[in-house]
C-alpha cells in the first residue's frame, strides 16, 4: 500500500476507535476498506451497518466515493424516497443492486461526490463522517 | 551523476534574482539559491527552488581577500537549511558585463577554501553561480570531491531563455530543406529544435496533428504515450487507413473484439506519421497509460511536454512533472456542450493552456477533478459494475482539434525561439468558434499551499528526485 493510503487508514482507526476497520489492499497501492458497526440513524432498519469504500492509490487527491452499506438495510423514515425498489425504497443518492469491491459483498451504493473538496484537509475519515451525517439526516 | 550539468530556473525566481543583483547601481550583490536535482541519461539538472537574497552590508559584506563575500552566519544558516531539506546550496554573486562571465581568481580561491567544509555539512552537491547580463557560469562541487561546470542555464517562462558562460559558437548551417523557416528563426533556432526531446501525452485527435507539426518543424526526438488502438470512430479525425481500425475484420460477425485487439496502436500510427514528416526524427512510442511508471519516468527527460489526453490522471501526472522537474508544458482540449434533452450544441470552447512552473498550475485552476480521479483509479470492472449512469463519449471534431494543436505548436516554437513578446498575456487562450473569437483567459495564480506549485515546504515544486511522483504501485 502507498504511504498516504496507510496514513488514511491509520486516521480511520484512530478516528473511530470503537469500530472494527477491515482492509484489503488493491492491486495499485490503494485499499478496500470496511468499517463495521456504524450507526446510520433511526430512518434505517437495521440502524447499524457496515460501510465500505475504496481509497485509491492517488490518495489524498481523489474524492473517496461511492460508499457501500449492507444490502439488507431498509428505509423507514418519512422523507422523500424517490429510488423505488421492491426490496424497499431508498432516498436519493442511494441505490440497490451494487457490489462492494474488493470484498465482493452485495451492497447498497451511497453515491455522494464532493467536487470542491480540498485534498489537504478532507481525508477519507472526514468523508466517511459526512456520509454518516448524510444518512442520519434523511 | 551524469554529465552535462545544467541549471533550470523558473521565470519568477529568475526575475527576482536579476532585480536583486542588478538594481542599477553597477555594484556587486549576493544571494543563495536552494535547488532540487534530477539525474537522467541526458545529464544532471539542478532545479532552482528557493531564492534567499543577501542584504547588502549585513549578509553581503566587504572581503579581505576579494571584493565582497557572504557572511559566515548567512552561509551557515542557508547550508543547514539545504542540508535539512536535502537541497543543493548555490551561492550567487554578480559581475559586470554582458553575454560573458566567469569566476575570478579570488572567487575560485574562496571556493577551494570553503566548499570542502560545506560538502561535509550538507552531504549533497554545493556550488557557486556568477551572473552577468545574459550570462551565467557555475562551479559545482559533488560529494566525490569532483568539480563540475554548469554548461547551460534554462529559464522557464513565457520564453525559454538559455544562458551560457560564453557566447556559443555559430551553429552549422541548417538542412536546406528547412530554408523557409530558418529564414525566420535562424540556423541556431533550427539546431535547438533538433536537440530537443519533446513529450506528447495522447495520440488522438489533438495529439496526432501535433506530432505531424512537431516532426515537420524539425524537433529532434519525440516521445509519444498513448495506451489506445485505432477505433473506427477515430478515423474521421486521424491520419489513418481503414485497415488500421481493422475494418474488413469488423464486417465478419463475432470478430469485433478480435478486430479491437489487432487494430493499430496509436503510438505506432504516431511513429508512421512522424517518420513520414521527418525521416531523421528519433521517435519513442510507449503504448501505455501515462500513469505507468515506465511511461511517466520517460517524460522527466523531456525539454517540453504536451498534454493531449483528457483523463484527469494524465492531468495530475503532467502537472506534477511540470512543477517537480520544472519542465514547461501546454495542455489542450476542446469542450462541446450540448443540451441534455435535444442534443443541441450550446457552447464550443477550445483551450490552449501554458502550464509553467508557478504559472498556470492545473491543480490551482481546479482542472484536476477529485471525483474523476477516483473514477479513473477504481478498476474498470468495479466502475462498470457500480455505474448507474451511462457514459456517453464526448463530441470531437477534427477542426477544433487542429486549432488547438496548431496554437500549441506555435506557442512552443515561439517560446524556444525567445520570440514571445514580454508583455504577452501568459494566461490561456480560449477559442470560441461559434463567436469567431479568441480570448485570453486569466487563470488563478498559484496557491502558496498547493502541493504541486506552492512555496510551502511540502510542495513538489523543483524537488526533482527528492520526492516520488504520484503513480500507482507496480
Amino acid at each position: 500500500m502507498k504511504e498516504a493510503v496507510e496514513k488514511a487508514i491509520t486516521d480511520l482507526r484512530e478516528g473511530l476507535p470503537d469500530r472494527e476497520v477491515r482492509v484489503k489492499p488493491d492491486s495499485d497501492g490503494g485499499a478496500y476498506v470496511i468499517v463495521d458497526g456504524v450507526d446510520i440513524g433511526d430512518c434505517f432498519a437495521p440502524a447499524v451497518t457496515w460501510i465500505g469504500f475504496q481509497i485509491t492509490w492517488a490518495c489524498p487527491d481523489p474524492d473517496v466515493y461511492p460508499h457501500f452499506i449492507d444490502p439488507g438495510v431498509r428505509y423507514v423514515g418519512q422523507g422523500a424516497a424517490p429510488n423505488g425498489h421492491p426490496d424497499g425504497n431508498l432516498p436519493t443518492a442511494m441505490s440497490r443492486g451494487h457490489v462492494m469491491p474488493g470484498f465482493d459483498l452485495p451492497a447498497i451504493q451511497v453515491s455522494r461526490r464532493s467536487n470542491h473538496r480540498n485534498a489537504e484537509t478532507d481525508s477519507p475519515l472526514c468523508k466517511l463522517l459526512r456520509i454518516i451525517d448524510f444518512l442520519k439526516s434523511r | 551523476m551524469n554529465e552535462p550539468w545544467t541549471l533550470t530556473l523558473d521565470e519568477p525566481l529568475y526575475r527576482q534574482l536579476m532585480g536583486h543583483l542588478f538594481p542599477g547601481d553597477s555594484d556587486e550583490h549576493g544571494a543563495v539559491i536552494s535547488a532540487g536535482i534530477v539525474s537522467t541519461k541526458r545529464g544532471t539538472r539542478l532545479l532552482g527552488r528557493e531564492l534567499f537574497t543577501a542584504q547588502d552590508g549585513v549578509d553581503f559584506v566587504p572581503s579581505r581577500r576579494g571584493y565582497r563575500m557572504l557572511t559566515a552566519a548567512f552561509v551557515n544558516e542557508k547550508i543547514r537549511h539545504c542540508r535539512d531539506e536535502h537541497l543543493t546550496y548555490l551561492a550567487i554573486h554578480n559581475h559586470g558585463g554582458r553575454y560573458e562571465v566567469g569566476f575570478s581568481d579570488p572567487d575560485n580561491s574562496s571556493h577551494e577554501r570553503g566548499y570542502p567544509a560545506l560538502l561535509d555539512i550538507s552531504g549533497r552537491p554545493v556550488g557557486a553561480l556568477v551572473l552577468a547580463e545574459n550570462a551565467l557560469a557555475g562551479d559545482i562541487w559533488t560529494p566525490d570531491r569532483a568539480r563540475r561546470v554548469i554548461r547551460e542555464t534554462v529559464v522557464v517562462g513565457r520564453n525559454i531563455v538559455r544562458l551560457y558562460p560564453t557566447p556559443l559558437s555559430l551553429p552549422a548551417k541548417a538542412d536546406p530543406t528547412y530554408d523557409r523557416q530558418v529564414r525566420w528563426f535562424g540556423d541556431r533556432g533550427q539546431a535547438l529544435l533538433g536537440a530537443l526531446k519533446v513529450g506528447v501525452i495522447g495520440a488522438g485527435g489533438v495529439g496526432l496533428p501535433l506530432v505531424t507539426m512537431l516532426a515537420r518543424i524539425g524537433v529532434g526526438t519525440l516521445l509519444v504515450i498513448d495506451p489506445d488502438r485505432v477505433d473506427p470512430t477515430n478515423l474521421p479525425r486521424l491520419d489513418a487507413w481503414r485497415i488500421d481500425a481493422m475494418m474488413p475484420l469488423r464486417r465478419v460477425p463475432g470478430l469485433a473484439s478480435l478486430a479491437n485487439r489487432l487494430s493499430t496502436p496509436k503510438v505506432r500510427l504516431a511513429r508512421r506519421i512522424a517518420k513520414r514528416a521527418n525521416p531523421k526524427i528519433s521517435f519513442i512510442g510507449i503504448g501505455e497509460n501515462v500513469i505507468e511508471p515506465t511511461a511517466a519516468m520517460e517524460l522527466i527527460e523531456c525539454d517540453f511536454l504536451f498534454l493531449a489526453a483528457d483523463s484527469h490522471q494524465a492531468r495530475m501526472i503532467f502537472n506534477a512533472i511540470t512543477h517537480q522537474f520544472l519542465i514547461p508544458g501546454i495542455q489542450m482540449g476542446t469542450r462541446i456542450d450540448t443540451e441534455k434533452e435535444s442534443g443541441a450544441v450550446t457552447d464550443i470552447r477550445t483551450n490552449v493552456r501554458l502550464v509553467l512552473p508557478r504559472l498556470g498550475c492545473l491543480r490551482c485552476n481546479g482542472l484536476i477533478s477529485p471525483s474523476r480521479l477516483q473514477d479513473e483509479a477504481r478498476s474498470r470492472a468495479d466502475h462498470e459494475r457500480n455505474r448507474y449512469v451511462d457514459e456517453v463519449p464526448a463530441p470531437s471534431v477534427i477542426t477544433f482539434n487542429t486549432t488547438a494543436a496548431a496554437q500549441a505548436a506555435t506557442d512552443f516554437m515561439l517560446m524556444f525561439g525567445e520570440l514571445v513578446d514580454d508583455r504577452a498575456p501568459i494566461d490561456y487562450l480560449r477559442f470560441r468558434p461559434r463567436d469567431r473569437k479568441v480570448e485570453p483567459v486569466v487563470g488563478s495564480t498559484g496557491r502558496a499551499d498547493c502541493p504541486d506549485c506552492g512555496t510551502a515546504t511540502r510542495s513538489r515544486r523543483a524537488q526533482g528526485d527528492l520526492v516520488e511522483l504520484p503513480l500507482p504501485e507496480r
